[in-house]
């Protein structure tokens, strides 16, 4: 067949080259913007790019915060969870100077505002493109906002963080910021578990970026937070609150913290302090009250301290609790080390058990001699105190332990009986945990595990063992020692009914620049149950108490720590270890 | 030339009905994930209003309200394994 070129041929072949020739200008267009060879060029690349880029349009998918909750015995609470609630906004500029009085009067009637105020507030800020009407308003409101078809006003979602809870743990959980930063606590120590990452859906639009076509494959989906399920159980942590705050109430204190920790794998159970904390007011609230100061604010423990250093002796082989002490009759003048007095005490020649039992400072401070600062200063590393516990929590303090080398004849008789050292409530807990647990310096656990949106896990905290501090028998001995104090010693008020205790007391006092404040003292007591398996350890500490009301571990705290482990062991359907009417006949 | 231009004519129609259709099902698309933004956004807002609602102290309230007994049993005699928890 013989080929005979028509006309429509030369047209269509004139066509296609025209269009072959425009593309390939584009690309040299493009090539010689990306290398900037021709300035001209270069700029009507630039706006090509541009133009294409103004046709992508690009919504974001929100994707949400993640939850914290601790638990209860038959389920979680949500402590903190995150919702989008609707804000309404207006474009000033967009708004005419007729319309004004009109879409004022509006919106004002819509979200039940002052019409003047509204007014007012769209002629001031005539000038800006974006202003504030109402944050935070109901969906309702929202959806009546958008019926009023005025392309000036719009609604604009926004996270809310919520704490349905309100102060229960407040100091714990910190707070999350209107625009989704963490403050302080947990939330911003969990932070980068918390935190969502939003999806974008992306439109091609036209000239107008009226959204023509969905392009898939440039999206993104949205990824929610992960939620972090704590150790803290509500009910006991309500018990220490509320004990912790009546104390700090009722002696005038000037704060308080306590500590309730399962001794067996070092979970953190309640969490407190004083004065309390409500993170959905964190905008009106006195940062200093938003401390976390079981683990923030370190402070001499005084008597507290006490057992620990016995115990370290004892597990030296230096001392055993049968060896006899002379207590000096009450007053001691050690070759530069001081005066130490048992504030009003004469004893004698007593055991290192009845050391514990009477809290004898002197007896302690011997102690200490028979130690020598080398072991002691090892002890006290030893029980994790002057280093960070590692809890899971922001603005840990380690306590003040000072380098051996400072350490002098007057630190050799006073660390052993809580002075010239600073340690943490959590600390603390940690310790005497060890003597609960048949010698085991556990590491404190506030985070049980995390589980993903669906609720799939993903990492649990199993408990950790930082490592031994007393053998089996020295702890059992221990825990032995510190059930007399609660039988006969400085702790009698801890007593409970229906289950045998253990714990110390400590009144310790504090320090200021030119030495121990007058009448300024910490009372403290930490103390378990039952006494054959302890279930839990509790301490409150109530820092500066009036003293005309009281000032003493065993009065201020003693009666409190009683309180949150009888309504804890009973909520934990622990057994009692003797009916009612056996402690009544005892008391009688 | 006839049966060419009647080809492109034809294409041209295929064209246009399946642009139309894409674009009806793009908007039904852009519908729906809206929808979905809404929907989510309200299951979050439930989901906090339970967690609200299920706090012990509110609970407490209710039962207050109510009138239930909510007396702390007494321990049941099994023992709890504290380690467990």
């Amino acid at each position: 067949m013989k080929w005979k070129i028509k006309r429509h041929d030369v047209v269509l072949a004139v066509l296609a080259a025209g269009l072959v020739g425009l593309a390939a200008r584009h690309g040299m267009m493009l090539r010689q913007c990306a290398l900037g060879q021709n300035d001209e060029d270069a700029r009507i690349a630039q706006q090509v790019v541009r133009a294409a880029r103004g046709r992508r349009i690009l919504l974001p998918i929100p994707a949400r915060p993640g939850d914290i909750y601790a638990r209860s015995r038959r389920s979680s609470v949500l402590l903190a969870g995150s919702r989008q609630r609707p804000s309404c906004f207006v474009d000033p500029k967009l708004i005419s100077n007729d319309e004004l009085g009109k879409i004022s009067t509006e919106l004002a009637e819509t979200l039940g505002l002052d019409p003047g105020w509204v007014f007012r507030e769209l002629t001031l800020k005539k000038d800006r493109r974006f202003v504030w009407i109402a944050r935070g308003i109901s969906p309702g409101q929202a959806q009546a906002v958008g019926a009023l078809k005025c392309r000036a006003v719009g609604i604009q979602y926004e996270w809310r963080r919520e704490y349905p809870n309100g102060p229960l743990a407040g100091t714990v959980l910190g707070y999350c910021r209107r625009d989704g930063q963490p403050g302080c606590g947990l939330e911003l120590k969990a932070h980068p578990l918390l935190a969502p990452t939003d999806g974008r859906r992306v439109i091609l639009g036209d000239a107008w970026r009226r959204p023509i076509w969905s392009d898939p494959e440039s999206s993104q989906k949205p990824r929610d937070g992960q939620t972090v399920c704590l150790t803290l159980d509500v009910v006991i942590q309500g018990y220490l609150q509320q004990a912790v705050a009546q104390a700090v109430e009722e002696y005038g204190a000037k704060w308080g913290t306590g500590v309730v920790v399962n001794p067996w794998t070092g979970a953190i159970l309640a969490m407190s302090s004083s004065p309390e904390f409500d993170p959905n007011a964190y905008s009106t609230t006195n940062p200093e009250d938003m401390l976390n100061r079981a683990i923030a604010c370190p402070y001499e423990p005084g008597s507290v301290f006490k057992p620990i250093i016995a115990a370290a002796a004892v597990q030296r082989g230096l001392m055993n609790y049968e060896t006899k002490i002379d207590c000096e009759n009450g007053v001691y003048h050690a070759l530069r080390g001081g005066r130490i007095s048992d504030h009003g005490h004469h004893y004698g020649l007593i055991s290192l058990a009845d050391v514990i039992v009477h809290s004898s400072n002197i007896g302690m401070a011997k102690v200490g001699e028979k130690m020598g600062n080398r072991k002691l200063h090892e002890a006290v590393s030893r029980w994790g105190f002057g280093e960070k516990s590692g809890i899971l929590l922001p603005g840990e303090s380690g306590g003040i332990v000072r380098d051996l080398e400072k350490w002098d004849g007057y630190s050799l008789r006073r660390v052993p009986f809580g002075q010239e050292i600073a340690v943490s409530s959590v600390q603390l807990a940690m310790a005497f945990s060890a003597f609960a647990n048949g010698g085991l310096l556990m590491q404190p656990r506030i985070i049980e595990q995390v589980t993903d949106a669906r609720g799939r896990v993903i990492e649990t905290y199993k408990p950790a063992i930082v490592r031994r501090v007393l053998s089996e028998n020295v702890a059992r001995q221990s825990l032995k020692v510190l059930g007399d104090v609660v039988r006969r010693g400085t702790g009698k008020k801890f007593m409970m009914d229906r289950w045998e205790s253990w714990g110390k007391t400590g009144t310790a006092q504090i320090p200021g620049p030119q030495g121990y404040i007058d009448g300024a003292y910490v009372a403290s007591f930490i103390g378990g149950a039952p006494m054959e398996h302890p279930a839990v350890v509790c301490l409150i500490s109530i820092y500066f108490p009036d003293r005309s009301k009281g000032y003493y571990g065993g009065t201020v705290a003693a009666p409190r720590v009683k309180e949150v482990l009888e309504k804890t062991l009973t909520y934990l359907h622990i057994p009692p270890e003797r009916p009612q009417e056996t402690f009544a006949a005892m008391s009688r | 030339m006839v049966w060419i231009i009647l080809g492109l004519t034809l294409v041209a129609l295929g064209l246009v009905h399946v642009r139309r259709r894409e674009a009806a099902l793009s908007y039904a698309l852009q519908r729906t994930q809206s929808r979905h933004a809404e929907l989510r956004r309200e299951i979050w807002d439930r989901h906090v209003e339970i967690g609200r609602l299920t706090t012990p102290e509110h609970i407490a309230h209710r039962a207050a309200v109510m009138a239930l007994d909510m007396t702390y049993c007494e321990p049941s005699v099994s023992r709890v394994d504290p380690s467990e928890r």
